[in-house]
């Protein structure tokens, strides 16, 4: 169960962010209420954040990240292990690695052309021209003609 | 992690002071812990606690004693807190530094660094958010370079201390916090690069494989805008911009923009001063005097509107330029 929640603190009213320069204890750990967990900065100053309470600490922030006032640096748990379904902001955006790249105009062409994404190269950036060939392509493919290997460009 | 900005300036002032014993830091608040208001000097003093000198508040007296360090051989790099307080050095940047050497017919030069942070979208109000440098550009003599998280800040400040002539460092403060740009990843992946090889490099980025249809040209932060606003042109419109991106604001050096530009033909400058008689209406007037021969040309200019930025954050986005106002003079420039 989630004991607490550590967030960004407004420090200045003219900052809408903070930078977070020094993580003071590893993930998971056992942690007593006032132990120092962080260490965040503004343009004017650098303040230190405690545990609010006793427990285990998850982090959600990586040093060096900026983030928003009201962001999550971390939740205290009560175990160490416990699954926690929060989104962690300042870390690497999960996203595919294999997601097609792909403009809005390809995206309609492809779809009036009848072009399936995964028909589509996923080794660089789709456009109108790309999903023309690729559909010129299916169409020889229909033919028994062996497909072009060369025709985006 | 990647690198920030801040860090790069920082650790090239570290750099330029332990290389070279005639770099003295001046300015206002910069001594530690503070470590000046946007901490772009933290740690100086305390590593070189006789060449970093804390300053009255009084900015011309700092320029004043930096060029007066310079004409005896010193590189003094003063930093000015917030650039809306230029209009106070300007007598010592326009009517000295930058002269002198012309005066004294190349027996002295000036080498000095005058480092500060212009812009705004922080709501700091009409006097801590301008982007005064325009003021300074074309003053014979004066370089004007700004960084960007393309190239290494911190490579162009040290070029700027080893600089023989003044120059005018402009920082704008919401670049102290964003990261450098790796070429091939993130915002990049669909670009490629291009630079001019000179001590201040401008940069070209363009789509690989595809005509480009305009130029949008820009430089500093305004690159974070113009690039959003390339990005969204590519993927919502398929609209192929190339960017040129200055890190020399003055003297114009605009060979990489005019190669650009004769295979568009169409021009967008990005810039965050007011519009009137900015970077962009003397960038746009050298292109067609280079070039006032051909016809089909189109050029348009992006800046913040003839106003002072308010107190209230909502007004002041509104008075400053947008992804979305670059976007849509973007398209009526295409269409």
């Amino acid at each position: 169960m989630i004991k607490s929640e550590i967030l960004v603190p407004l420090l200045n009213a003219n900052e809408p962010e903070a930078r977070l320069v020094e993580i003071h204890v590893k993930d998971r750990q056992s942690v007593e209420k006032g132990l120092l967990l962080f260490t965040i900065e503004t343009t004017k100053a650098t303040t230190e954040i405690e545990s609010p309470s006793a427990g285990f600490v998850r982090l959600l922030a990586i040093k060096g990240a900026m983030l928003l006032v009201g962001e999550r640096l971390a939740v205290i748990t009560d175990t160490a292990k416990e699954e926690i379904s929060l989104s962690s902001k300042g870390l690497p955006p999960s996203s595919p690695v294999n997601d097609i790249r792909i403009t809005k105009p390809a995206r309609a062409l492809a779809k009036l052309l009848g072009v399936g994404l995964t028909a589509l190269p996923h080794d660089r950036l789709v456009t109108e021209e790309i999903v023309r060939q690729t559909a010129a392509g299916l169409q020889k493919m229909d033919l028994e003609l062996p497909p072009s290997r060369q025709p985006y460009l | 992690m990647a690198d920030f900005v801040l860090d790069r300036l920082n650790q090239a002032l570290l750099s330029a002071m332990e290389s070279d014993g005639r770099v003295y830091i001046l300015g206002e608040d910069i001594l530690d812990p503070y470590g000046g208001a946007f901490k772009v000097t933290r740690g100086l003093s305390t590593r070189f606690p006789e060449r970093v000198l804390t300053t009255p508040i009084s900015e011309s007296a700092i320029v004043g004693v930096a060029n007066g360090m310079a004409l005896r051989g010193l590189r003094p790099v003063a930093e000015i807190m917030f650039g809306d307080f230029v209009t106070l050095i300007a007598d010592q940047l326009v009517n000295h530094a930058a002269k002198f050497r012309w005066m004294y017919n190349d027996k002295v030069r000036v080498p000095i660094v005058v480092r500060t942070p212009m812009g705004g979208r922080r709501g700091y109000g009409p006097t801590h958010s301008q982007s005064l440098e325009k003021m300074f550009l074309g003053v014979p003599g004066l370089k004007v370079i700004a960084p960007n998280t393309l190239g290494d800040p911190g490579e162009l400040l040290k070029a700027a201390i080893a600089d023989d002539d003044p120059v005018l460092f402009v920082e704008h403060k919401l670049l102290y916090n964003r990261p450098l740009l790796e070429p091939g990843q993130g915002d990049l992946t669909e670009f490629e690069l291009e630079q001019s090889g000179k001590t201040y490099p401008n940069y070209l980025l363009r789509i690989p494989g595809h005509t480009a249809q305009l130029t949008i040209a820009t430089y500093g932060y305004n690159f974070e805008l113009a690039r959003a606003a390339a990005l969204d042109l590519l993927m919502e419109h398929e609209i192929f911009a190339e960017i040129v991106l200055f890190s020399q604001l003055s003297p114009f050096d605009l060979e990489m923009l005019f190669g650009s530009l004769q295979n568009t033909r169409k021009l967008l400058t990005i810039e965050e001063g007011t519009q009137s008689l900015g970077w962009g209406a003397e960038v746009i007037a050298r292109a067609v005097e280079r070039d006032n021969e051909l016809g089909g040309y189109r050029f348009r200019r992006v800046a913040a509107r003839n106003l002072p930025i308010a107190n209230s954050r909502m007004l002041e986005e509104a008075i400053l330029p947008s992804v979305h106002d670059i976007v849509q003079s973007a398209l009526s420039l295409v269409h």
